[in-house]
């Protein structure tokens, strides 16, 4: 599991329109708010990477978003599991053949 | 409450970003819980592009676990960080890593040896071919991803030590054309601003790079001001709609290589409108052509400048002629204008003039010395500035930047380094002749057989010349017939040609200086472990040192503790240059161990804080007691151009040479090449993230959608892309953020069909000796419909084994 945090800036007017949609994603805490300022400090949970980008891209195609950027990241746990040869780092596109467990 | 370990590690993670956004929050909860998320933090720097962003890694046992920004930083402002950086701890965990040195066998073959095997071997064959060949024989290859410390002693052994400049490294690639512009129009390298600028500019000039995915960061940085202040004006000019010019108020198309009637039109606009700095350029400006050797008159330059009318630049470059217009009037009509470019300006026939016409624009208009203006050249890897360029790194330069020809300087060097007592060359004393450029260098590699090829040896350190050599193809087959050693932490194309690899250890493993585009050095603390018998580059030069009798030279030899190594060679370093410019004096390490926003030169003493502005009194230290730096400096002088006499920065005629290789019948396309959001450089890191692979995990070929409707070429359809020197098998990707004709790969993939390096044109710029990545003629085939094609591609140990490429 890979946690983040990111900081959210979006139009100080709109914050009651935004919530439902930072609702909508399951993987998405609202830690700290700052409304005035039109700020908010998320935690996002993901299995990998590539689910937060998805998550940032949603965030920075909302209109009511004026900017979504992350600050800190912890994968302590991903670490963990990579060195234990637990996640396959490879590919389902490339040959299996060639698939590397991580030792 | 009693919390979980993951709401632990949330609440900390949190905790932080609301400190980096200016939210108030309960700080002691954030001191209770670190201590849960790491041990403890580490300060560095991100080890992707050139920016230079300020991380913390968190470190619990020997593992890399978390990272965060510094919300204290001066480059990524607020600890902001973007996914490339994020991701890097999958690197330094990688099973790929090299762990043991490799020595190939008579049969091809790699096979793990002891250090003492690797280092003996490197020993005698050094010696051997100093005897048989000279010192100039034996080369060593750097990178701008080397730590300042590791380029300066590998610049010392070499330069000092064997008495051959045959020393130069992958910036020459890269930002080699920003050097000598910087040098002949200001007369000293490296921008004369800051990072700080973008905040304070009115109108920002982006040309030549796709900022959006090269520096994600400083993108941010702009945007967040165009945003905060919608009054400010960007142009974006490139040859590709990019995201980048998403933000601007201006895109201006152009096709690749012929930007610089662009810039000759801005200049004849500004002027023929008035709305040059009269002032300005009669105290800071002096018009020259060629060399500046010869100085001409303001008239010669609106002389010049004539034939390049808005109609003249639409019919060269394919940029509207009512663009030329705005995008001169955004220019020159702004309070600060602030100019950034990257690769799409160096990597050029002629990118040390596009380079010089960009500081033409700011010299006429007044952009220099005040806040927000400034001609800003960005590097793309993160020590290019700091470690090659600063310490002189590279064939014709010594420490300070300046040339290895100057008598003077190398006098002081050779005085500084002891030459004369030390050296192993007869000559006692550092060549005057500059060494080979890179280009030059491996066309002159070769084999013991092959009396065409002066160079038998080369150490490659940190960099992969084999994928990114332009027309790489020339020069694989002297990287395997000539006794090369490759320092590296992955299996890449260049250690596939290696006599001998030797594993590195990272830049969280050893630590190190790091100085970024903006002259601002910062020091990174080693924060774990380097895994198996992985070694830091500066321990590898200094085992070499001490085997070919030098270990006097190179001070910190004998030393076995890698930070008293590297503080050892920066005090070496800062002493140095410290009449210079580029003066680090005051960095000590003691200060870069403290400092949690680096220092910025020139920096004469602990107590200058360092230097946000060059050339202006009051603000650049330089002008505080000029004598010692060999300059002269009015006492009247508000802003004055110090390395040069009269304290002027050139205005240069240039003209707009078709230098490039030029389309034919045969081959009617222009091939660009570049960079994609999620990869870095050759991929040999990115490539090996999963999630940055699966988002780009191939190359690809984008054609515009009218000439793909001529030859009949659809979305995903496998096309052949081919130049006279080779070719790519590409799916093809329809776009129309291009002018017809223009065709763009990007730089990434290993996969020997897919490596862009087959078909680039190894044209050179004549003065900066750095090839022409930018335009090369190519013809597109296809070859089939939609096929499902392997994904990423990484060279794997068994694949350094084989001679051929797959």
């Amino acid at each position: 599991m890979i946690f983040t945090s990111a900081v959210l800036y979006f139009d100080k007017d709109s914050y009651k329109k935004l919530l439902p949609f930072i609702e909508s994603h399951t993987e998405v805490e609202v830690y700290e708010k700052d409304i005035d300022a039109g700020k908010l400090i998320l935690v996002i949970s993901t299995e990998d990477d590539a689910q937060l980008e998805v998550i940032q891209k949603n965030f920075l195609a909302n209109d009511l978003v004026i900017d979504f950027t992350y600050h800190a990241i912890h994968f302590g746990e991903s670490v963990d599991k990579l060195i234990e040869g637990k996640i396959e780092i490879d590919f389902e596109d490339i040959n299996s053949k060639k698939k590397n467990k991580l030792q | 409450m009693e919390l979980s370990r993951r709401n632990f590690i949330k609440s900390t993670l949190a905790a932080s970003a609301a400190v980096a956004a200016g939210i108030s929050t309960n700080s002691s909860a954030v001191a209770q819980t670190q201590e849960v998320v790491v041990e403890r933090w580490v300060k560095g720097v991100c080890r992707l592009c050139g920016t230079g962003c300020s991380v913390y890694v968190g470190v619990k046992g020997n593992r890399l676990v978390a990272m965060k920004g510094n919300v204290e930083s001066m480059t990524n402002t607020r600890g902001y960080l973007c996914v490339k950086g994020m991701n890097i701890w999958k690197v330094a965990h990688h099973p790929d890593r090299l762990t043991k040195p490799l020595i190939r066998d008579g049969k091809g073959v790699l096979r793990p040896a002891s250090w003492d095997q690797a280092l003996t071997l490197i020993e005698k064959k050094f010696k051997e071919y100093h005897k048989k060949y000279g010192y100039d024989s034996v080369a060593y290859y750097g990178s701008g991803q080397c730590t300042t410390e590791e380029s300066y002693t590998f610049n010392k052994l070499w330069k000092g030590g064997f008495g051959s400049n045959m020393v130069d490294g992958n910036p020459r690639l890269c930002m080699a054309s920003a050097v000598a512009g910087y040098m002949s129009s200001l007369g000293s390298d490296e921008p004369a601003g800051a990072y700080a600028d973008i905040e304070k500019s009115k109108t920002i000039f982006l040309v030549g790079s796709n900022l959006s995915e090269a520096h994600p960061i400083l993108f941010r940085r702009v945007t967040r001001h165009k945003k905060d202040n919608p009054d400010v004006k960007i142009i974006v000019c490139e040859p590709r709609k990019t995201l980048t010019s998403s933000v601007a108020d201006l895109w201006m198309p152009s096709l690749p290589g012929t930007d610089l009637a662009i810039f000759n039109g801005m200049a004849r606009e500004i002027i023929k409108n008035g709305w040059y700095d009269k002032e300005y350029v009669k105290t800071l400006g002096r018009v020259t052509t060629g060399d500046g050797s010869k100085e001409l008159t303001w008239d010669d330059y609106v002389k010049h400048l004539e034939k390049y009318t808005p109609q003249y630049v639409e019919k060269k470059t394919g940029c509207p002629a009512a663009d030329v217009k705005n995008a001169a009037k955004m220019f020159a009509q702004s309070d600060a204008t602030l100019s950034m470019w990257c690769m799409g300006l160096n990597q050029r026939a002629n990118g040390v003039w596009a380079n010089n016409l960009i500081h033409n624009l700011h010299i006429i208009t007044g952009n220099y010395g005040k806040p927000g203006a400034d001609a800003f050249s960005l590097t793309g890897q993160p020590n290019a500035c700091g470690g090659v360029r600063e310490t002189g790194s590279l064939a014709h330069l010594l420490p300070g930047a300046r040339p290895v020809a100057n008598k003077k300087w190398r006098e002081f060097v050779e005085g500084y380094w002891n030459v004369q007592k030390y050296s192993i060359n007869p000559s006692k004393a550092i060549n005057p002749k500059p060494g080979m450029h890179a280009v030059k260098l491996f066309s002159s590699l070769g084999g013991e057989k092959d009396k065409t090829k002066p160079v038998k040896a080369v150490i490659m350190s940190t960099t992969n010349p084999a994928q990114t050599l332009p027309n790489v193809n020339k020069f694989i087959g002297g990287m395997q017939d000539a006794f090369t050693v490759v320092i590296d932490i992955f299996p890449t194309r260049t250690a596939q040609c290696a006599s001998v690899v030797l594993p590195a250890a990272f830049i969280y493993e050893k630590g190190g200086v790091f100085g970024c585009s903006e002259r601002r050095s910062f020091l990174t603390d080693k924060a774990v472990n380097a895994p198996g018998e992985a070694k830091a580059d500066i321990w590898i030069a200094a085992q070499i040192a001490k085997r070919m009798g030098l270990t006097k030279l190179i001070g910190w030899a004998n030393e076995t503790n890698i930070d008293r190594m590297n503080e050892l060679a920066w005090n070496d370093y800062i002493g140095c240059t410290a009449n210079t410019e580029k003066t680090l004096k005051g960095a000590t390490y003691k200060r870069l161990k403290e400092s949690t926003v680096g220092v910025q030169w020139p920096c004469p003493d602990e107590k200058n804080p360092g230097t946000y502005k060059r050339y202006v009194r009051g603000m650049d230290p330089i002008f505080d007691n000029p004598k010692r730096y060999g300059y002269t400096i009015p006492d009247d002088a508000k802003e004055f151009f110090y390395a040069r006499p009269h304290g002027k920065a050139n205005i240069f005629l240039r003209d707009d040479p078709d230098n490039s290789e030029q389309t034919s019948k045969a081959y009617p396309f222009i091939m660009t090449t570049g960079r994609v959001l999620e990869q870095w450089h050759t991929g040999s890191m990115t490539m090996r993230i999963p999630e940055t692979a699966a988002a780009h995990p191939h190359s690809f070929v984008e054609i515009n959608e009218k000439d793909a409707n001529r030859l009949k070429i659809k979305n995903g359809d496998i096309v052949k892309v081919e130049s006279i020197r080779g070719s790519n098998i590409l799916p093809a990707k329809i776009v129309n953020n291009t002018l017809e004709g223009v065709i763009f790969v990007p730089m990434h993939d290993q996969k020997a069909d897919r490596m862009v390096n087959f078909i680039c044109s190894d044209i050179v710029d004549p003065i900066s000796a750095e090839p022409d990545y930018k335009v090369s003629a190519v013809k597109i085939t296809k070859v089939s419909g939609p096929k499902k094609i392997d994904g990423r591609y990484l060279v794997t140990r068994e694949e350094m084994n084989k001679k051929s490429f797959s």
